[in-house]
């Protein structure tokens, strides 16, 4: 084996081994060993591992696998961080976690992603441990934020379909593809319910949950002195069509006439008993339901119309 | 101010329609003359009236007629 000092140009010196250069020092004192294994570029103050040009203070390369290795032998402990397998990787293996940290008392670790200028931060966790989505100032344990579109949403998806849950405009907004739709359950007991076909279940001490019908419309009214609806849903108005004869009429159409109406009313000075009556009552037995109003009175024993102060009625669909 | 829609019926009875207060303070589009065209028949000629024009004393109601 021959170890050699040369100087084979007036720029560069080297040491070889047996001929062949080892470490090369050039004029400006830039050190290269093993022909880029590791350089020392004394000009710009950096150093290259795997290329004799490095640009920044410390550059790797490789042509496959660019990363560095940490062990830590006591508890078994690897960490590579690097370029490999077509990715950009931080990993680590042994029997503890993989902590990334920012040992700040108020600064955040902030996730980007984008490239050139409009690298973009996209979540952060802030030093509380609030995790931020869209927001720089996360409020809650887990907060999303679009301001900038009115539409968010947080998204769970299973082979079975998705929930999403978020801000629609200005609602809140769950919605599901699951095809067997909604379920809110106490300690695993299904306790309201939205089946496949839009209907709305729930308990209530039934047993089980089961159909719940809605009223779909009502109104109390005054039907004596200055007829007065007290209070009403869904009833765009009452039509006082004579004594104890009125029609009721719906602010949204019912979706068809096969509807049912129930309804009380108060008895009358002078009159023994005052039924109600709806579909066709004594005092109009011709009138038949339509989808926008239903006809409905307050009647004697003898079937004439009376004037009562209290008319309640209600409309099931 | 309480209005109220005035129409006679084929039998020539009148009708008068209440409007629900809801209904009418659920869009700025609710209005008298629009809850008219929305409850009053097809091809009624109507009224719209101050409740005041309307009697309290329904004795008669099934005999008044609209002049």
């Amino acid at each position: 084996m021959t170890v050699s000092v040369k100087a084979p140009t007036s720029t560069t010196g080297s040491i070889q081994l047996n001929g062949s250069d080892v470490l090369t020092i050039e004029s400006d004192r830039s050190v290269d060993i093993d022909s880029g294994t590791l350089y020392v570029d004394a000009t710009n103050n950096r150093v290259g591992i795997g290329t004799s040009s490095p640009a920044h203070p410390l550059q790797i390369s490789h042509a496959t696998t660019s990363r560095i290795n940490f062990s830590e032998t006591t508890n078994s402990l690897t960490l590579n961080i690097g370029q490999w397998g077509s990715k950009n990787r931080i990993e680590g293996s042994g029997g503890s976690d993989l902590i990334i940290s920012n040992y700040d008392a108020s600064n955040p670790i902030a996730f980007y992603t984008g490239s050139g200028g409009g690298n973009t931060e996209r979540m952060r966790i802030n030093a509380s441990g609030n995790v931020g989505i869209g927001t720089s100032s996360p409020g809650t344990k887990f907060h999303v934020s679009d301001t900038s579109t009115n539409t968010v949403k947080s998204r769970t998806q299973a082979s079975t379909g998705y929930v999403d849950i978020g801000m629609g405009g200005n609602s809140g907004v769950f919605d599901t593809s699951a095809s067997d739709g909604i379920r809110l359950r106490l300690s695993g007991n299904d306790a309201v319910a939205i089946d496949a076909s839009s209907n709305f279940k729930f308990n209530s001490g039934y047993g089980s949950v089961a159909n719940a019908y809605a009223c779909r419309a009502w109104v109390n009214f005054n039907g004596t002195g200055t007829v007065a609806i007290r209070d009403s849903g869904n009833v765009s108005s009452i039509t006082d069509s004579g004594v104890g004869d009125y029609r009721v009429n719906f602010s949204t159409a019912m979706p068809d006439t096969n509807y049912a109406v129930v309804g009380s009313c108060q008895g009358a000075s002078g009159t023994d008993i005052v039924d109600f009556g709806s579909f066709g009552y004594s005092a109009s037995p011709s009138v038949t339901p339509t989808t926008s109003q239903v006809a409905v009175g307050a009647f004697a024993y003898s079937g004439a119309g009376v004037d009562t102060a209290y008319v309640s009625v209600a409309v099931f669909r | 101010m309480d209005k109220r829609i005035v129409y006679t019926n084929d039998d020539g009875t009148i009708a008068i329609i209440i409007p629900s207060q809801n209904w009418l303070a659920e869009s700025e589009e609710n209005t008298i003359e629009a809850l008219a065209a929305k409850d009053v028949p097809e091809g009624k000629t109507y009224h719209i009236v101050d409740v005041s024009e309307i009697p309290t004393d329904r004795t008669f109601r099934n005999a008044w007629t609209w002049e």
